[in-house]
């Protein structure tokens, strides 16, 4: 396993009037090469458990131990920690700076050290993985590009210092349809191609089915739910206890379910096709109506 | 998270005489008793102002503890005066330390000083205390509005107040949000040399600024397309009104700082 978070709670403004508990007890293990979904309501604590993956928040109970390193360490170690968990945080163009994208890019790497020949490479090498054209934007200003494009440089920005776990906070809130979809095909692509483990936190459905194999569900800071995407997407009854509205798709199969068709829960129009093609429409005898 | 529990001013939200009273009365009441604590010259004046300020803190039904938290900041000021006071008033030395001579009418001069600080502190802190920073700006353009006539910008000052107040915290968080966002990306804020930490500063300021302009330029507009075009002819939710407890209220303070004058003269 490569990120062990064990029996984490965590208070907000503890010992004060304002105290807010985000998680309690949290445990879960993320293996290499895995796509998980964290999904839960507003508050759950998702933004709060997502931090502690990279160090940036440390347990107050429990642990996080990241390839075999506590985030409870300081120092350089604790800058390796971050570059092994690239964390992409909501609306990432917020926190862009540079006169240029290169310089956007490439400042996380330089802060890891990195320079000359490799850093170009590896500007180079982020900004393709997620679909930028590097010879043409490399020395536009970061602001005179489009949402969609802005976003991708945030996201390049944290690729380029190599990490291993990509961890991603509602990586296509506020992207119009086309941008959201060449963002979740990049994205499977940089799990496909080079391995990148992926964490995804939303609570968008569909994006969830594009990108996960596996589901993590919070409520009030416990998981309630720790499972494969398929499972947690065959139960309308447990999505809505915890606050997921399911997908048109799902949706439309939890319908021919309800009408006693032994519907499996799809992840794609197509797979929902196909079932109701072998389920549905095989039942039942040749259309007699002329269409 | 973090921005949600950052309170702006000492505001504590509490129902009591003090609150209710129109933020005009109490600015006043700061006011006047701020004149008052520097005219006055005796330990008699003094015992009654603060007994008022103590009636004052029991009817806001405060608890003393936050009247004294705001003098916390004041520690090292206060000792500071006390000491210049005592060693160094040439006076006659009522013990010798070395070079340092501790005088007894430096020690009674600074206590007075001292306890004109601590009474400054606690009048303006009933005022923080008890009127929130919206009804403070509205009590502040009502009290300004007069000057309206010579083309004082009273209204729009008070609106930059408001505005300015309301932002703080939502900025606060803001940063916050951009610092941690930065170290992800291998910043340290922590650590370093003077220079290092300055430069460290460019990754979160210049994302701030972006933000703020982009807040300020939506916030303009929003304000716009509402038709906002200033103070004029505008009427407001709450209107300030004096009532007959404020009548009562700047009535009784007046007479206690009128009699604390003239107990000053007298025994002066």
């Amino acid at each position: 396993m490569f990120i062990l978070v064990e029996n984490v709670s965590f208070t907000y403004l503890a010992n004060t009037p304002f105290a807010v508990q985000a998680l309690r007890g949290v445990s879960l293990t993320i293996s290499r090469g895995e796509s998980v979904a964290i999904l839960g309501r507003t508050g759950c604590g998702k933004s709060t458990l997502v931090q502690h993956l990279n160090g940036l928040l440390m347990p107050q109970e429990g642990r996080v131990v990241v390839d075999g390193v506590d985030t409870r360490v300081r120092g350089a170690a604790l800058k390796g920690i971050r570059q092994k968990v690239g964390l992409v945080f909501q609306y990432p163009e917020d926190q862009m700076f540079e006169e240029t994208v290169f310089r956007e890019v490439a400042f996380a790497p330089r802060n890891m050290g990195v320079e000359g020949e490799e850093l170009e490479a590896r500007v180079r090498w982020a900004m393709e993985a997620v679909g930028l054209n590097y010879e043409a934007l490399k020395d536009k200003s970061p602001f005179e590009l489009s949402g969609g494009q802005m976003r991708r440089v945030a996201i390049a920005s944290i690729l380029s210092m190599k990490p291993e776990v990509l961890v991603l906070d509602e990586p296509t809130a506020g992207l119009d349809p086309q941008g959201r979809t060449a963002l979740l095909e990049r994205l499977q692509d940089l799990r496909r191609q080079w391995g990148l483990t992926v964490v995804l936190v939303s609570h968008n459905v569909e994006d969830v089915a594009r990108i996960a194999e596996r589901v993590v569900v919070l409520e009030r800071g416990r998981v309630v739910f720790d499972g494969p995407v398929r499972e947690f997407f065959a139960c309308e009854h447990r999505m809505r206890q915890y606050g997921i509205i399911p997908s048109p798709l799902l949706q439309a199969a939890f319908l021919l379910r309800a009408r006693g068709f032994e519907v499996d829960p799809p992840l794609t129009p197509l797979e929902l096709y196909r079932e109701i093609e072998e389920k549905v429409l095989a039942r039942r005898k040749p259309c007699s109506v002329k269409v | 998270m973090f921005g949600k529990s950052v309170v702006i001013g000492q505001y504590v939200p509490l129902d009591s005489a003090m609150h209710r009273l129109d933020p005009r009365s109490k600015i006043f009441f700061v006011a006047l008793g701020i004149v008052t604590l520097f005219l006055v010259q005796s330990w008699l004046s003094f015992a009654l102002l603060g007994g008022f300020f103590v009636l004052l803190v029991l009817l806001a039904h405060l608890p003393f503890q936050y009247v004294l938290k705001s003098l916390r900041p004041l520690w090292v000021l206060l000792a500071l005066t006390l000491c210049l006071h005592v060693f160094f008033t040439p006076d006659d030395a009522l013990v010798l330390f070395g070079f340092l001579r501790v005088s007894l009418g430096g020690l009674f001069k600074g206590l007075f000083i001292v306890a004109r600080l601590v009474l400054l502190v606690v009048a303006t802190t009933l005022l923080t205390l008890t009127t929130s920073p919206i009804e403070l700006t509205d009590g502040i353009e009502g009290l300004l509005s007069p000057l309206k006539r010579w083309g004082f910008p009273a209204h729009e000052l008070a609106m930059m107040m408001t505005i300015a107040l309301r932002f703080i915290p939502t900025l606060l968080e803001e940063a916050y949000r951009i610092m941690k966002a930065q170290m992800a990306r291998g910043i340290d804020f922590e650590s370093g040399g003077f220079m290092k930490r300055i430069r460290g500063l460019i990754p979160l300021l210049v994302p701030l600024f972006v933000s703020a302009f982009r807040r300020a330029e939506d916030l303009a507009v929003a304000m716009e397309s509402r038709c906002y075009r200033g103070g004029i002819g505008r009427t407001r939710l709450r209107m300030l009104r004096f009532e007959r407890r404020d009548y009562a209220f700047l009535s009784l303070s007046l007479l206690v700082f009128v009699l604390s004058l003239s107990l000053s003269w007298l025994t002066w």
